[in-house]
């Protein structure tokens, strides 16, 4: 066989595990649009100016580039959140709230951990919702969706990146070492952060905090600044309404979780599992996204990573039904016979049957093509154009 | 069922004798054989016996749990996991050294020798100065004797080495000791035996330090 080389980090999906994947697509899909999110696209080129933008800025060593026939620079998207957000600001009707799902493909230069280069993800993106009923709407929706697709054990950790935003401004600590101290605080590495001890001592405390709805009670002990203790009270909220929702057992608190987006602002959340090695959902609040169209439009949502929430059903043993035939035709080689044979399949289509039409067949031939393809039922239609029986 | 990533040699048997006081033993690692994967006795935990630098990447792909490996390790790879612990033990320092009588100013761009290429990159990035570096994966002390390179960026122990060899320490990068890594998605779906565990070490830590 040719050897033919893929550029790193791409596949190309074959039959069954397309089926697999789409599959699994439409079980999220129909979810998002039972709740009214309108399905949208956008193109997978963009202007590099719009991945360069204020606080959604995407760093250039993960970014796809080609140059454009003016000179011009385009990227492959990075991510939809920008895409949308940018239709939303500036090609959209003002009426709120707007709901908006995709199902899409995405592309990173660095191919991060086990993520490919071009990645499906399905999302759903919330506008014009401020609250926590927004917040809970999409916690709400991931849960749904996730369920639906056939996980069973997951849980939404959330998290609110104003918390430690108010900690670290009370403390008065410059922008460039706030940035490396979030780095510190998503690894959980409060070993070699460098801050005053009374700062260290209430990011220590917070950072730690996880668990059940019982680490907010035990944070509002730490946090004294009004900025962290609205942020708390928020996530306090968006509790008590997934509780209303008989949602509390799939939500979890992680008071350290810093999203690795720059444009998240509020609340944001990951759906982990122990079928998968990392989270296979990430979502938040992103007010100030819209602030790069000139815009200010409040919203909220989350993207799922479709192969890894896959691998997590693999792991957890769901797997979709192969779409297989069910029956073989196979034809001898005569006009008659072809004609039978046309007859013949579109009576077992209407009927609801998929079917896999074997040419220029003998028995023997019909019978190891069926076999190969694991197809139980065969017809037989010789040279005359007559259904022959019983050659199994 | 928890998978824990043991750097092969001297971490791994400082990291067995905490585990030990936690109440964690295995035979299996007691009586040396050939098997990479092994059990405790009570078989709730898997060890892992891997090369040190890939024990992030065990961990960030969620194939181990926890783990244990040196900070430089962890400053190199730049893994998505959660680093909880200073362990204390493995104490070394990540250091540039060279012959102490070269001016180093006067060389435009600079030839590094190291293992630590992402270490490196950073270090003389954040110094706007112009390198090229050389990847070794042995023998770095050798690179400036021989003229492969003008400094080497490596961790250093007692300094025995360099002394032998003429070389000194010419700047301190960072300072190592071994750490307690975590998968970011076991703390939380395997929270029900990694705290109790994280907490024990940190128990016996303090334990020792007293």
């Amino acid at each position: 066989m040719l050897r033919f080389k893929l550029p790193q980090g791409v596949q190309d999906y074959l039959p069954e595990y397309l089926n697999n994947k789409l599959d699994v697509e439409n079980k999220l899909l129909e979810v998002f649009e039972r709740y009214a999110y309108g399905r949208i696209e956008t193109p997978k080129i963009e202007c590099h100016e719009l991945f360069s933008l204020g606080v959604g800025a995407v760093a250039n060593n993960k970014l796809f580039k080609i140059s454009d026939t003016d000179g011009g620079l385009l990227v492959l998207r990075s991510d939809m959140t920008l895409p949308i957000s940018r239709v939303v600001a500036t090609k959209m009707e003002e009426v709120y709230p707007l709901r908006l799902c995709y199902i899409s493909d995405s592309f990173n230069l660095i191919a991060e951990q086990n993520r490919s280069r071009e990645f499906t993800q399905a999302g759903v993106e919330l506008f014009g919702i401020s609250g926590p009923e927004g917040d809970a709407e999409v916690i709400a929706l991931a849960i749904e969706a996730l369920l639906n697709a056939g996980l069973k054990d997951f849980q939404i950790d959330i998290g609110q990146v104003e918390i430690l935003k108010g900690i670290l401004q009370s403390a008065n600590i410059s922008e460039d070492k706030q940035k490396e101290i979030i780095n510190a605080i998503d690894k959980k590495n409060l070993i070699d952060i460098d801050v005053d001890d009374n700062t260290a001592k209430i990011i220590n405390n917070i950072a730690m905090l996880y668990g059940d709805v019982t680490v907010l009670k035990q944070a509002s002990e730490y946090v004294h600044n009004k900025t962290s203790i609205d942020a708390l009270l928020n996530l306090f909220e968006i509790n008590q309404i997934l509780t209303e929702y008989q949602m509390d057992k799939y939500i979890s608190f992680d008071l350290g979780l810093v999203n690795s987006f720059s444009y998240y602002s509020g609340v944001v959340f990951k759906g982990i599992t122990r079928h998968f090695g990392a989270p296979i959902l990430g979502g938040g609040r992103y007010d100030k996204l819209c602030n790069s169209f000139n815009k200010n439009i409040p919203a909220t949502g989350f993207a799922i990573g479709i192969k890894d929430l896959m691998s997590a059903l693999k792991d957890s043993g769901i797997k979709s039904p192969p779409v297989k035939a069910n029956v073989v035709i196979g034809v001898e080689d005569s006009f008659d016979a072809l004609a039978a044979s046309r007859k013949l399949a579109h009576n077992a289509i209407d009927k609801g049957l998929i079917v896999d039409l074997f040419y220029k067949a003998n028995k023997q031939k019909v019978k190891e093509y069926a076999q190969h393809k694991q197809i139980e039922n065969i017809i037989y239609i010789n040279k005359k154009g007559r259904i022959e029986e019983d050659i199994i | 069922m928890i998978t824990i990533a043991l750097a092969k040699g001297r971490l791994a048997d400082s990291t067995l004798s905490i585990l030990r006081q936690c109440g964690i033993e295995s035979d299996e690692i007691d009586n040396p054989s050939r098997k990479l994967v092994l059990k405790d006795n009570s078989g709730v935990y898997n060890f892992i016996l891997v090369k040190p630098s890939d024990v992030p990447t065990y961990i960030e792909y969620g194939i181990a749990d926890i783990g244990v490996c040196g900070r430089d390790t962890l400053l190199e790879e730049e893994k998505n996991i959660y680093e909880l612990l200073d362990l204390g033990f493995a104490k070394c320092r990540l250091c540039i050294a060279g012959y102490d009588d070269v001016d180093l100013s006067q060389i435009d761009t600079l030839r590094v020798a190291t293992k630590y290429v992402n270490v490196a990159k950073k270090y003389y990035h954040r110094k706007q100065r112009n390198i090229e570096i050389i990847k070794l994966s042995g023998s770095i002390e050798l690179a400036p004797v021989v003229g492969l390179s003008d400094v080497i960026l490596d961790i250093v122990e007692s300094g025995k080495t360099l002394l032998e060899n003429n070389l000194s320490i010419l700047e301190e990068v960072a300072s190592i000791s071994a750490r307690l890594a975590v998968n970011k998605v076991s703390l939380k779906t395997k929270g029900d035996i990694i705290r109790p565990m994280v907490a024990c070490i940190k128990e016996v830590l303090i334990r020792n330090n007293d």
